[in-house]
């Protein structure tokens, strides 16, 4: 058979090694190559010198593109070949490679374009490609990728197009088709010049017997990302892009660049889900990119659309079920076990003990709204809280407390009676800081016993006594912080990036709750996530990311604290915190927190050294915030305090080895931690009411339904008469800010009230009509256990013509007032600050959805590979 | 190494636990949210208005037999004091219905105005001096001096002195169990209610009465015989609460040993109730007995006060009501139901309606108390110590008593009609110097 009169182009870019090993490769093939010329790239003088000794001419191209490169190396041939082989400095042809590419030249006159079968050069029996094509959205896909080469493949066949390294391309078609498009992203070249060849009316097709091995230097991140245009997967992007512009409808096209900004901002929470945020800025940049290099994508369109019809094309995409199939076999891998833990919570029978913490938290069950004095309902629905929520009041002056944002949560969790929810969620916490500590305790403790004793001890004696007290701001923190460091540890641990993003944004959203409760505590927490960070470096950026939804939920109340230099604040972050906890011995929970620091002493004896140093380290310092109670409690840190100790404790226990003494010291910590359960659950002495939410008369609760400017002068007879002017149907918790309080009310507000009170008392209708007018005051409420007090007051107030009397009700006597209304309350302007923490918050809580390969137990292959 | 480096941990966590704990809690204050201070404002009050509930009444005709009966036997004679220019409303000398005196002042008390009526009785079957204080208007009250057995009879006086109908619940509160009562006043209007209806003879029985809007005028006479012989006649007032501690001056054995003054008690409450009696007088006082009453118990306790004491005090473990029943038999038998004693501070101005009346005061602080009486020209000054109580006798006329502290005073009337106890009340409205805690 003739043989073809073929040139060889290597294109080097400064691997002088690798060059050198291609250059005996086509020293050894047993077709002649008439010419060969190597063209580098990177203007490494080894790569010319290389050439030299083989007797091969070479040329320095100006610059890395591809497509110059190799016209650099036509252009310095001495005669024109009839065939160009094109090779890279990391492919290495075997000996008879060459024969076979030019046999199917030979064949079939309308071929153009052969490519051979890509193996992968560190291990020659799996097939790296064979044929390139694109997707039915012209993303660049592998036909063949990663398979193991039993010849399955070896039938040559038409091909949409295949790769520069080893392509053997007629000259006549190279100069036809222009050659490699220099402005075309690089991994989109070879599928651009097989479109065009076969719009022209060539033929590409793949010839396996040829094989060539390939390094992939390019595709596996080992050569300058400057040739790529930045990271691989960024390249697959704009390849994609490009490919998609060439091959769509005008009219998709056009669709296609005008909907980038709204598939960018689409593909943020896909990005979320697939635990990729990473990509985020990657889909930004490809967005502006399609946008700035329009000009370049419709050149290379019209230029194709120029050579002749793209329909034949359609036939060699890929399809639906190649591409399914190739997703699937990135999860191919068996599921892998966590050798972490010996059991799980589930698996190890340890939740059935979950029914012990709830036994304890009986007397909580949901019933109606929490009722106490220390607690009232919070609002009626979800529309009330969230106006009562905002995060600055009174028109930006002054920030609400951040803990608000936690009765929104409840509130969406039931919008139509949020008091049950926060009452159910009282319920619930003791058995939630249960499991959280039980699955903290896994990360120490082999011993099944040990985590459900430790975890036993801090859902009974630390919590549950914060439940039954109804101690809502503490019970969070305490509910919510050991989640926290539970997370944040996986996501240190966590097997890829894409596991450590779920943990993050589980992590992100426990912080959130710990940093809405206690800020201390938050920041006793970012300290941990910073350490953990040093500790897990590659994962640093990650870690601390968690802390970015909890940071930006404070960050008001923060900034505001910083201005007005009143750092105390920065220990309070609800109202509706407890006041502060009381350090004596006759407390039951310190004498419990007592006991827990004794028995840490075992495990700092016991355990790893650096582990124990740690958690002295950050028990010393949960304690020391936590003696400095300036406004509210500091429970929440005496519980991440008396948790580390409790860690220690486990440490101890976890490293007995006798039986006897084990099952000892078990029972004995079981039975007093028992003890403490019943002490603090069953029998503990706190009153717990529960009843209606509704915080004021029917009457009033349904005209504030229909005005949201309703007011009710509330008066309390007694040997003090109290006066409070209550706003719309009652003022429920999350209406109560912190900073309200501890600011006066305006001295005329309270004059006024104070004058109206007075004449209504007397029964003088002097001056009456006006005040009521100027407070528009709709209704009188008086209340009062003491008759002596309150009946010459109703008296007095029946007397009263302004006065229409509305009856009895449970919260006192009500009348309804004959006031002009003259107030409009505006609707609040949309709280934008709040709307962007939200966004945030959902994001990581997108990132916190498992995938269905987490939940399958598989791992996804990260390598990034077209697919 | 590594030993020690573990005894250092856990000497660094004791010692500082124990540090902290010791000298942390020194170094700072915890804080308090400051509450807003009452403001104090003054607004006029509501015109000062008095109710003299009006003539005795007569129940079943001259000789008690016509069914249905019930006449007012004219007349009660007004007395009454006052620094105002003039009177919005000023009632008859003489009544038969109830009167009413009104004034408007910005400064209210007894000094601005005070009333009292008194009538003489006598007929065949009632025979006694009916006297009464006119006091406010109230909203609620109780009675603890009904009777129904024989030889008594209790007549409920309801009177509205306002422009508007006013409803009144009753409730009668018996050994033999309770009964209520609705009755609708128009405006002016005055009901007489027989309470025997409501009772099953019972010796002694309770009253709550209490108006759904406006304050009413509400006042218990009862009728005592013996026999054919009537053996007095007296008008009441309401209580307005129970109490813990109330005080009887002027309650004290006027017969000789042959009736003793009669404590009633009533525990309106859900827990027993532990109640200690003291006589009081110039000396120190005396315990005449602890008594036990439970939940809705009545009782009627005789009271074997000294010859020297002045009055008695009731000292309770629950807030109970409390009257004492005293008798006279000189110049004529007749009784008065003396009510817990109204507190006043610094000042209170009496209206005596006869020559033989004698002021009865108590001291219901712990400490002395300087007290001076003027009664036209004469001054009489004392120094009243804790738990003392003393009698000073007052012309007719203004009795003006001026005092260092709290105290609290009653008004015996002696004549030869018979005998009644006076309790004068806080006349005064709210609006004065009110302070009001606004939230």
């Amino acid at each position: 058979m003739a043989s073809l009169f073929v040139a060889a182009i290597v294109v080097s870019h400064a691997q002088a090694e690798n060059l050198n090993r291609v250059l005996e490769t086509i020293e050894n093939q047993d077709h002649p190559i008439n010419q060969v010329v190597v063209v580098e790239t990177g203007g490494d003088q080894q790569s010319t010198e290389s050439a030299k000794r083989h007797g091969f001419s070479s040329v320095m191209a100006p610059d890395v593109r591809l497509g110059l490169a190799i016209q650099s190396g036509i252009d310095s041939l001495a005669q024109a070949p009839g065939w160009l082989w094109i090779l890279h400095d990391d492919s290495f042809p075997e000996p008879t490679a060459l024969s076979h590419l030019a046999r199917a030249a030979e064949i079939s006159p309308s071929v153009a374009i052969i490519g051979p079968k890509l193996l992968d050069a560190r291990n020659p029996i799996r097939i790296q490609q064979l044929g390139l094509t694109v997707t039915k959205t012209g993303r660049p896909f592998l036909q063949v990728q990663n398979e193991y080469d039993q010849g399955q493949f070896d039938s040559s066949g038409d091909s949409f197009a295949v790769s520069t390294a080893g392509m053997l391309i007629s000259l006549d078609a190279w100069q036809r088709l222009g050659g490699l498009n220099d402005k075309t992203p690089p991994l989109a070249q070879d599928l651009e010049l097989g479109a065009k060849a076969r719009a022209a009316g060539f033929r590409v097709v793949v010839e396996p017997k040829a094989r060539v091995l390939h390094h992939q230097l390019s595709a596996s991140g080992k050569r300058d990302r400057k040739w790529l245009g930045g990271s691989l997967t960024q390249a697959i992007s704009k390849s994609h892009l490009h490919m998609a512009t060439l091959l769509s409808p005008a009219l998709l096209v056009v669709l296609g660049y005008l909907m980038l900004p709204l598939i960018f901002l689409a593909s943020i929470p896909v990005l979320l889900l697939a635990k990729r945020p990473g990509r985020i800025f990657g889909q930004l940049k490809g967005w502006l990119w399609a946008w700035g290099t329009i000009s370049s994508r419709l050149a290379a369109r019209r230029q194709l659309r120029g050579l002749g019809s793209v329909k034949s094309l359609g036939g060699l995409k890929a399809g639906f079920s190649e591409v399914r199939k190739r997703r699937k076999a990135r999860f191919s891998q068996e599921p892998m076990r966590d050798s972490d833990s010996v059991a799980g919570f589930f698996s190890s029978n340890s939740g059935w003990l979950s029914i012990i913490v709830l036994a304890a938290s009986a007397r909580l069950f949901p019933q109606g709204a929490l009722l106490s004095d220390s607690l009232s309902p919070i609002g009626r629905s979800f529309d009330s809280i969230w106006n009562a929520t905002a995060i600055y009041l009174h028109g930006g002056s002054i920030p609400s407390d951040p803990f608000g944002q936690f009765y929104l949560l409840m509130a969406a969790i039931y919008p139509q009676s949020p008091s049950i929810a926060l009452a159910s969620f009282v319920f619930a916490a003791p058995t939630l800081a249960f499991i959280a500590s039980w699955q903290l305790g896994s990360i120490f403790f082999q011993k099944i016993w040990v985590r459900s004793l430790i975890g036993l001890t801090y859902a009974l004696v630390i919590v549950l006594p914060a439940a039954m007290n109804l101690q809502i701001v503490e019970l969070v923190s305490l509910t919510f912080s050991p989640w926290a460091i539970y997370f944040l540890i996986r996501a240190s641990r966590a097997y890829n990036n894409s596991r450590a993003w779920r943990w993050t944004g589980l992590a992100g959203i426990a912080l959130v709750l710990v940093a809405i409760s206690s800020i201390v505590l938050f920041l006793l927490l970012a300290v941990v996530s910073i350490g953990l960070g040093i500790y897990r470096h590659r994962r640093s950026l990650i870690i601390l990311a968690a802390l970015i939804p909890g940071a930006a939920l404070v960050s008001p109340w923060v900034i505001w604290i910083v201005k007005s230099g009143n750092w105390e604040l920065l220990t309070v972050s609800a109202a509706a915190s407890s006041g502060p906890f009381q350090f004596e011995l006759g407390n039951p929970v310190v004498i419990a927190g007592i006991i827990i620091l004794a028995t840490s002493m075992f495990g700092i004896f016991r355990g790893n050294l650096k582990l124990v140093s740690v958690l002295t380290a950050l028990m010393i310092f949960g304690f020391a915030a936590a003696l400095y109670q300036p406004w509210v409690s500091s429970y929440p840190l005496l519980g991440f305090a008396l948790l580390c100790a409790l860690v220690l404790t486990g440490i101890g226990l976890d490293s007995l080895n006798l039986k006897r003494v084990s099952a000892i010291f078990g029972a004995v910590l079981f039975s007093a931690t028992s003890i403490g359960g019943l002490y603090f659950g069953a029998l503990a002495s706190s009153q717990i009411d529960f009843g209606d939410d509704r915080l004021m008369p029917a009457l009033v609760v349904a005209a504030s339904e229909v005005s949201p400017n309703v007011k009710t002068l509330k008066i309390t007879a007694g040997e003090q008469i109290t006066a409070e002017v209550i706003e719309g149907d009652g003022i429920s918790i999350d209406e109560v800010h912190f900073l309200d309080w501890i600011q006066p009310s305006p001295v005329q507000e309270v004059a006024e009230i104070a004058k109206l009170t007075a004449l209504l008392v007397a029964a003088n209708q002097n001056g009456v009509a006006e005040l009521l007018n100027q407070t528009q005051i709709d209704f009188i409420l008086l209340e009062g256990e003491d008759p002596l007090w309150s009946k010459p007051i109703e008296s007095s107030l029946n007397s009263m013509v302004q006065m229409q009397p509305a009856g009895n009700t449970k919260y006192g006597v009500l009348w309804k007032t004959e006031v002009i209304k003259t107030q409009d309350v505006e609707s609040p302007p949309r709280d934008q600050i709040r709307d962007l923490m939200l966004l945030v918050i959902a994001g990581f809580a997108l990132l916190a959805i498992p995938t269905t390969a987490t939940l399958r137990g598989y791992r996804r292959l990260e390598v990034g590979e077209m697919q | 190494m590594r030993i020690a480096i573990r005894i250092q941990i856990a000497l660094l966590v004791l010692g500082f636990v124990f540090a902290s704990w010791v000298f942390v809690p020194q170094l700072y204050e915890s804080r308090t949210i400051a509450q807003n201070e009452a403001t104090e404002t003054s607004v006029d009050p509501a015109n000062l208005q008095l109710v003299c509930p009006g003539a005795f009444v007569q129940v079943g005709g001259s000789d008690g037999t016509y069914l249905g009966a019930i006449e007012r036997l004219p007349s009660a004679i007004v007395n009454y004091h006052s620094t105002a220019d003039s009177l919005l409303s000023e009632p008859e000398a003489t009544l038969i219905d109830f009167g009413l005196f009104e004034v408007q002042s910005s400064d209210q008390s007894t000094d601005l105005l005070n009333a009292n009526q008194l009538q003489e009785v006598a007929t065949s079957r009632a025979s006694g001096l009916a006297g009464i204080d006119c006091s406010m208007p109230k909203a609620a009250g109780w009675f603890v001096g009904a009777e129904a057995s024989v030889g008594t009879e209790s007549v409920l006086i309801l009177s509205n002195p306002n422009p508007t109908e006013v409803t009144i619940s009753l409730e009668f509160i018996a050994p033999s169990g309770a009964t209520q009562d609705q009755v609708t006043l128009a405006s002016g209007e005055t009901k007489l209610l027989p309470l025997a209806k409501y009772v099953v003879a019972d010796e002694a029985f309770a009253v709550r009465f209490e108006s759904n809007s406006s304050e009413v005028s509400a006042t218990m006479q009862s009728r005592n015989t013996s026999g054919l012989t009537a053996t007095g006649v007296e008008l009441s007032g309401a209580i307005a609460e129970p109490l813990l501690q109330s005080f009887f001056p002027g309650a004290k054995d006027l017969t000789g040993g042959y009736q003793l003054p009669i404590l009633r008690v009533f525990n309106p409450g859900d827990v027993t109730a532990s109640v200690e009696v003291f006589a009081q007088g110039a000396g120190p006082e005396t315990s005449l007995g602890v008594h036990e009453l439970e939940a809705g118990e009545i009782a009627s306790i005789d009271l074997e006060v000294p010859i020297d004491a002045t009055g008695v005090a009731v000292v309770s473990t629950q807030p109970v009501l409390t009257a004492v029943k005293n008798f006279v038999v000189q110049p004529k038998l007749d009784f008065a139901w003396i009510l817990p004693a109204q507190e006043f501070s610094e000042l209170a101005v009496i209206a005596s309606p006869a020559e033989n009346s004698v002021l009865s005061l108590a001291n219901p602080n712990s400490s002395p108390v300087n007290v001076t009486i003027q009664a036209g020209q004469v001054y009489q000054t004392f120094e009243l110590g804790v738990g003392m109580m003393l009698d000073a006798e007052v012309p007719k006329g203004s009795a003006r008593i001026l005092s260092s502290g709290k105290f609290v005073a009653n008004l015996s009337v002696f004549a030869d009609a018979g005998y009644s106890v006076l309790t004068p009340g806080n006349n005064q409205n709210l609006g004065s110097n009110l302070e009001i805690l606004v939230r």
